[in-house]
């Protein structure tokens, strides 16, 4: 901290520290400033929190953003990741072509995204059709919907952090351990992963991070049953801010604690890894 | 015992982008050490790789112990590849690094994991990481590591870069270990002089992707093919030279008007050139007894 102290205090940097500074306690102050009114005006009618927290609709709904975010997560982990590890280690023709179409969902509107997947997963659409014949299986208005629609918005972050993640590992190693006597599955196995799994399940992590949050995509392809963001919304429309603001303040808590403890997790003796 | 040629390159050509290496041919007998020598760029590490099985040979083919192992994938050629850097498992202990290559069953080879951490003084660092260990202690670890998948060559890239001069010691005594006690075959890639001195029983003059020389140390050190060679070997102080007659001793030899006496008796074919290195030099205050104009260390070679 002293060094810090000083090496601002003797530069001229200052005269761009401190414009920068400020830029950035905008910035922050935008991002903080809502979330702290939010918190504190739900804070202020403990009662109605209360009463929310308890309300078995708002409870099913914040239950199942969890279920459907987790299981996006883990799909665009086993989707993603291999493709991840393909974009990181082998060269093929078209593979800016191909890391394009991984970052195209970014910059779809996300209500044009769940028309999109509703097109394809619909019970006349291409994949879902033959789905609903062969399975069963409706993704309109149903929790798969809910996934499939989350997934398309969340994987371009997974396979980026991942591909991330194991280009960190050191090809020499790789090389190292396939001279002595590994396959490339015994390599995958035995070194890749192990030295990157924590950037792997931070990579699911942020994929769970967007999946949760998930409105635009998900309201199109199921209104019902209702996400904790659709039911806050639908609070929103039907009984006006106060009612939306309490269940709001709880699915912020949730989002924040598990963001938290995943990023922890993932984390933990990442230094080890390091040194 | 009989050496036994354990790696034969026949041949061997391989690219790396505009890079072209070989063709190549030469051989490594067990209990015997080759060091490839050669400028930054001359090809080395795309020769070691070649060989490891990470760089696809284009012609020619690389026989080990009388297999063809060409085009074999790296984990099946069983040979040991000790990279400058010498890649060991972080996330693994000293004894999971050397666990690592073991070759059967975790149980069959326990004997072999023990014997190995004893005879390089591992056993009291078995459960430390390898980035708590010291310089010296990871090169025991990568020879260790080496030797447990019992190969029958094994390939040095550069390990002495950025030693200091007690674990460079302990390096070469190591590498000298798996020649003598363990009859193994030893590639060994330098661009070292002192080094290839030291180690090598053979020595190639590698450039620009082609062999210059191969043969023993002192028959290439004392009759570089060329100026080329020549300078790879740090000698730089060259004259162009004729033969005057035979000597007692060897040939008469007319440099610069000063006649000079060879130890070889065998006359280079056409034109050439005396070197004389730099480490033969010596300066005395007064004449030393017993020399009278010539060298006994006079280098004969082919000019360009």
């Amino acid at each position: 901290m002293a060094q810090f102290v000083r090496s601002l205090h003797s530069s001229r940097e200052l005269r761009v520290v401190i414009p920068f500074a400020l830029l950035g306690t905008i910035f922050l102050a935008s991002i903080v400033l809502p979330l702290a009114v939010l918190s504190i005006d739900a804070l202020s009618a403990p009662g109605e929190l209360a009463r929310v927290a308890s309300d078995s609709e708002a409870q099913s709904a914040v239950l199942l953003s969890l279920e459907a975010a987790l299981l996006t997560a883990v799909m665009a982990g086993l989707l993603g990741i291999p493709l991840a590890w393909l974009l990181a280690r082998v060269e093929f023709p078209g593979k800016g072509l191909i890391q394009a179409l991984v970052d195209v969902p970014l910059t779809v509107p996300h209500v044009v995204a769940g028309i999109a997947v509703l097109f394809v997963y619909g019970r006349r659409g291409l994949i879902g059709a033959p789905l609903h014949h062969l399975f069963g299986l409706t993704f309109w208005g149903s929790l798969p919907g809910i996934v499939v629609a989350m997934l398309f918005v969340s994987a371009p972050f997974t396979v980026s952090a991942a591909r991330l993640a194991l280009e960190a590992v050191d090809p020499r190693l790789e090389r190292a351990a396939r001279s002595l006597g590994a396959g490339p599955w015994r390599v995958l196995w035995s070194v890749v992963l192990p030295l990157s799994w924590r950037g792997l399940l931070t990579a699911m992590t942020l994929g769970y991070a967007r999946a949760v949050s998930e409105f635009g995509s998900v309201v199109i392809i199921a209104y019902y049953p209702m996400t904790a963001p659709v039911k806050i919304y639908d609070l929103f429309l039907r009984f006006g801010l106060p009612e939306a603001l309490a269940l709001s303040f709880i699915v912020l808590v949730i989002s924040l604690f598990i963001f938290i403890a995943l990023r922890v997790l993932a984390g933990s003796g990442r230094q080890k890894d390091i040194e | 015992m009989m050496n036994q040629e354990v790696l034969q390159v026949q041949g061997l050509t391989t690219r790396r982008g505009d890079f072209q290496l070989g063709p190549l041919a030469f051989s490594v007998a067990s209990g015997s050490c080759l060091a490839i020598q050669g400028i930054n760029g001359a090809g080395k590490t795309t020769l070691l790789e070649a060989i490891a099985g990470f760089s696809p040979a284009q012609a020619g083919c690389l026989m080990l112990q009388g297999r063809d192992i060409t085009a074999e994938a790296p984990e099946l050629r069983r040979i040991a590849y000790v990279p400058q850097d010498l890649a060991l498992f972080p996330h693994l202990t000293v004894e999971g690094n050397v666990a690592f290559g073991l070759r059967d069953g975790r149980r069959a080879s326990r004997g072999v994991l023990k014997r190995l951490l004893d005879e390089f003084k591992l056993n009291h660092l078995r459960t430390s990481y390898p980035q708590q260990l010291s310089r010296g202690q990871r090169q025991r670890v990568a020879l260790a590591r080496a030797l447990a998948m019992e190969p029958s060559l094994v390939l040095f890239d550069e390990p002495s870069v950025n030693l200091d001069a007690t674990s460079c010691e302990a390096l070469h005594l190591g590498v000298r270990r798996l020649v003598q006690e363990y009859d193994l075959a030893v590639l060994y890639v330098t661009h070292h002089q002192s080094e290839v001195a030291r180690l090598a029983d053979h020595v190639a003059i590698l450039s620009d992707g082609r062999l210059l020389q191969t043969g023993s140390y002192s028959e290439v050190h004392a009759r570089p093919a060329d100026t080329c060679v020549a300078s790879h070997l740090g000698i730089d102080n060259l004259w162009s030279a004729s033969i005057v007659g035979k000597s007692a001793r060897g040939l008469r030899i007319d440099v610069d008007g000063h006649i000079l006496e060879s130890s070889t008796a065998i006359p280079p074919r056409g034109p050439f050139c005396v070197g004389l290195s730099a480490g033969d030099i010596e300066i005395a205050r007064s004449r030393p007894q017993g020399i009278n104009n010539c060298s006994s260390n006079t280098l004969a070679l082919r000019s360009e």
